[in-house]
């Protein structure tokens, strides 16, 4: 009874489907995370070349996750998949210092597209498994995240590998989302 | 950032690199078409190797999908899976170890751990110094990758020479030279072509990879090389190996020059080594046919270096050239050039480019005239590689040697040059350049046509050199030089005959190295040391001529006569070889 009653419930109020886009430079950690989501465990992964989707069902939310590649080249092609996204997760290597600035200029790009004018924004500072990652309020600086206007934000330390994070950061989404929209 | 055009050429560049034999497999599981870099250790692996090169904090970079800077395509083609494996897989035999299969991700990850990041098979020689860095790199920052640090150690390039050649091509000869190891490594070498010839091969080589690291780099960017001396190009492999002969007698003719001050002042004692070292290279290389083939095919890259440094002597190429262009035939080729350019220049050139030797290296003049030599040496090889053609350009020597002797006569120093090019030529010359030959004749080398007719050419060479030697040392310098190029060469006829060109264009990679060594052994011989060395060299040497009877000896002849003393050793040889 109990469970045949939450479920009408999730169907009135939740199951909300959204779509996620995760973003960031190569090497970032975006497929790891996205499998670390999805099946819960570290996959041996590629460099990305276009894109992996996986659907993540988490609070009554069934994510539709796009993994895009991060590499140089293929980064303009972000923004074909930006149309109906409601929230970015972007992920920075923090202990890949020397790309911050790399990071934060595409970072800062993103939110100036029209098209994701709507979404959220949830900045995964992760590998902070790694020795010498910068943290959450160093990311925080680095990227200029105060700069941010106009949109829900919000940082997670996360590590990937340890599985550290990556939920939080998606409760934090799942909550947003579900408090933002209809 | 970078401008579109410098985003291109690194690009192309990579692509390029991406060509070369050892990048053409991933370093760690032997997979085709690699087409991501790691960029901790320069080294062109597969999609799947590069995701477990991430697990390990490596950084990779696919080739189409990211962008290089600058600093990364010179660190990558100073790098490279050749190289990486020389750094990372010292202590392995290429032949016993076996590269995980791609499908299998533990085993490419254990090798990864193993190679990597415990440097298992790094040993502790070549690594002294890149590892550290490497070490010390990996430890504190993971992330960051530099170049610079591997760059940093002087061990000679890998053996893969094709490859080699063309990394170390787009490279500056700056790691050859840096390096203090290499000047050991020339040493070596030169040690080694004295003592003995059957080391020869090697040591061409590693002349040429130190050549090719100078001009490899142009050469593979060609665009940056001469155009001028594009023709040459195909052949100047021979260049190339003649280098680093070249580069010890430049030492040893800046050396002498400056005590002599003479154009001719080549010294007899860089003579006298360089023909000793000729002599001995000479007879291996003549028997070793097929290895003169490949050296050849090797070679290529190399003169284009030289030829781009040669560009300055743009007229003494291109007399050389027509000459070659008449005859192109193995060593004739070398001679032609060298007399062209020596007659033609005789005048007015001769005096400049002597200087120019004992300045940096006399690289113009030798470098454009070993560069066309080259090219015809080249191109005699590839048409006939064979005694046949040595033959006929022995007899063509025996003709031409007779007006050069005749020119040499009449000036001393210019003999020896003449001589050396009256080798050279009387082989090149016969077929095309007769004509000059007969204008210059002087009848002075009629003596050493007599002494070729005997066994002891060389014998002969070094009696009547060693009257020349005394007084016109710097002729007989020049033709060291000459010869000693062909000892550096070493590996083919050709080469030998290109050498003496080359010994000029040395210089400029190669030369300080060299010059060490043949300072050290030109300084212990004074001139009129000089003439004994070169008998001796000469006696030692005469044996293997007279038996290398055969085609073989031909070419040797030309070369060693280019050497010592032409107009003897060219009677000599053409006498032994037609015969």
């Amino acid at each position: 009874m109990g469970i045949l009653f939450t479920r009408m419930l999730s169907s009135v109020f939740g199951n909300k489907e959204a779509r996620i886009l995760v973003l960031g430079l190569d090497n970032a950690g975006k497929t790891t995370i996205l499998y670390r989501l999805q099946m819960g465990e570290v996959v041996s992964t590629i460099p990305t070349i276009g894109f992996n989707v996986e659907t993540v069902q988490y609070n009554n939310i069934k994510f539709q996750v796009w993994d895009l590649g991060g590499q140089t080249s293929i980064r303009p092609y972000w923004r074909c998949y930006f149309p109906n996204t409601q929230a970015i997760i972007y992920v920075v290597d923090s202990s890949d210092t020397d790309r911050l600035v790399t990071a934060k200029e595409e970072f800062h790009a993103i939110l100036e597209e029209d098209e994701l004018r709507g979404a959220v924004v949830l900045v995964y500072a992760n590998k902070q498994d790694l020795p010498g990652a910068l943290d959450d309020a160093a990311i925080t600086e680095s990227l200029e995240l105060h700069k941010i206007k106009n949109r829900q934000w919000a940082i997670f330390k996360t590590s990937a590998i340890k599985g550290e994070g990556i939920f939080e950061g998606l409760d934090w989404l799942s909550n947003t989302l579900k408090s933002g929209g209809s | 950032m970078n401008s579109k055009k410098e985003e291109e050429r690194n690009e192309k560049i990579i692509r390029g690199l991406l060509k070369l034999p050892p990048n053409r497999r991933c370093i760690n599981c032997n997979s085709m078409g690699p087409q991501y870099v790691c960029t901790n250790f320069w080294t062109f692996v597969c999609v799947t190797c590069s995701g477990i090169h991430r697990e390990f904090t490596h950084r990779v970079k696919c080739v189409s999908m990211a962008k290089f800077n600058s600093q990364e395509v010179d660190a990558l083609q100073r790098g490279g899976n050749q190289r990486a494996r020389e750094i990372y897989l010292r202590d392995c035999d290429p032949m016993q170890i076996k590269l995980p299969d791609s499908s299998n991700a533990d085993k490419i990850r254990e090798f990864i751990r193993s190679v990597y990041v415990d440097k298992k098979y790094s040993g502790g020689k070549a690594l002294e110094k890149p590892p550290r860095d490497m070490q010390n790199h990996k430890k504190q920052t993971e992330d960051h990758r530099r170049a610079s640090s591997y760059h940093s150690y002087s061990q000679s390039p890998p053996y893969d020479y094709q490859y080699e050649e063309r990394l170390y091509g787009k490279q500056p000869a700056m790691l050859t030279r840096k390096p203090g190891s290499d000047k050991g490594h020339y040493e070596g070498k030169l040690a080694s072509f004295l003592s003995s010839s059957l080391s020869q091969p090697e040591q061409t080589y590693d002349e040429r990879f130190g050549n090719e690291s100078c001009g490899s780099r142009v050469s593979d960017f060609s665009a940056s090389s001469p155009s001028d001396r594009s023709r040459l190009e195909g052949h100047s492999p021979n260049f190339q190996d003649l280098h680093p002969k070249s580069n010890s007698n430049g030492t040893l003719h800046t050396k002498r020059n400056a005590s002599s001050g003479s154009i001719g002042s080549f010294d007899s004692a860089s003579f006298k080594s360089a023909d000793s070292g000729a002599f001995a290279d000479s007879p291996h290389d003549f028997f070793d046919e097929p290895t003169l083939q490949k050296t050849a095919t090797v070679a290529p890259e190399p003169p284009i270096d030289l030829f781009a440094h040669i560009n300055s002597q743009p007229s003494s190429e291109n007399v050389g050239w027509a000459t070659f262009d008449t005859s192109p035939k193995k060593s004739v080729p070398h001679m032609d050039e060298f007399s062209s350019s020596d007659k033609a220049p005789r005048n007015g050139t001769f005096a400049p480019l002597t200087e120019l030797f004992s300045g940096d290296f006399s690289c113009p003049k030798s470098s454009s005239d070993l560069n066309s030599s080259s090219a015809l040496a080249w191109n005699a090889f590839e048409d006939t590689s064979t005694s046949t053609t040595f033959e006929q350009s022995v007899s063509e020597f025996d003709k031409i040697e007779r007006p050069y002797s005749a020119t040499n006569n009449s000036q001393s120093w210019f003999s020896f040059d003449d001589n050396t090019g009256n080798a050279k030529s009387a082989e090149t010359i016969t077929v095309t350049q007769e004509p000059q030959t007969t204008s210059n004749p002087f009848a002075a080398t009629v003596e050493a046509s007599e002494v070729l007719s005997t066994k002891g050419w060389v014998q002969n060479l070094t009696m009547e050199e060693l009257p020349d030697f005394t007084n016109p040392f710097d002729g007989v310098a020049d033709i060291l030089a000459s010869s000693v190029v062909p000892l550096e060469g070493g590996n083919l006829e050709e080469r030998m005959s290109t050498n003496p060109f080359e010994m000029p264009i040395d210089p400029h990679s190669e030369a300080l190295d060299m010059f060490m060594d043949m300072g050290s052994l030109q300084a212990a011989l004074p001139d009129p040391h000089i003439p004994d060395a070169f008998l001796e060299a000469v006696a030692g040497y005469s044996p293997s001529f007279a038996q290398g009877g055969m085609a073989c000896l031909p070419q040797a002849p030309s070369s060693p006569f280019q050497n010592i003393a032409p107009p003897t050793v060219i009677a000599s040889a053409s006498g032994n070889p037609f015969a």
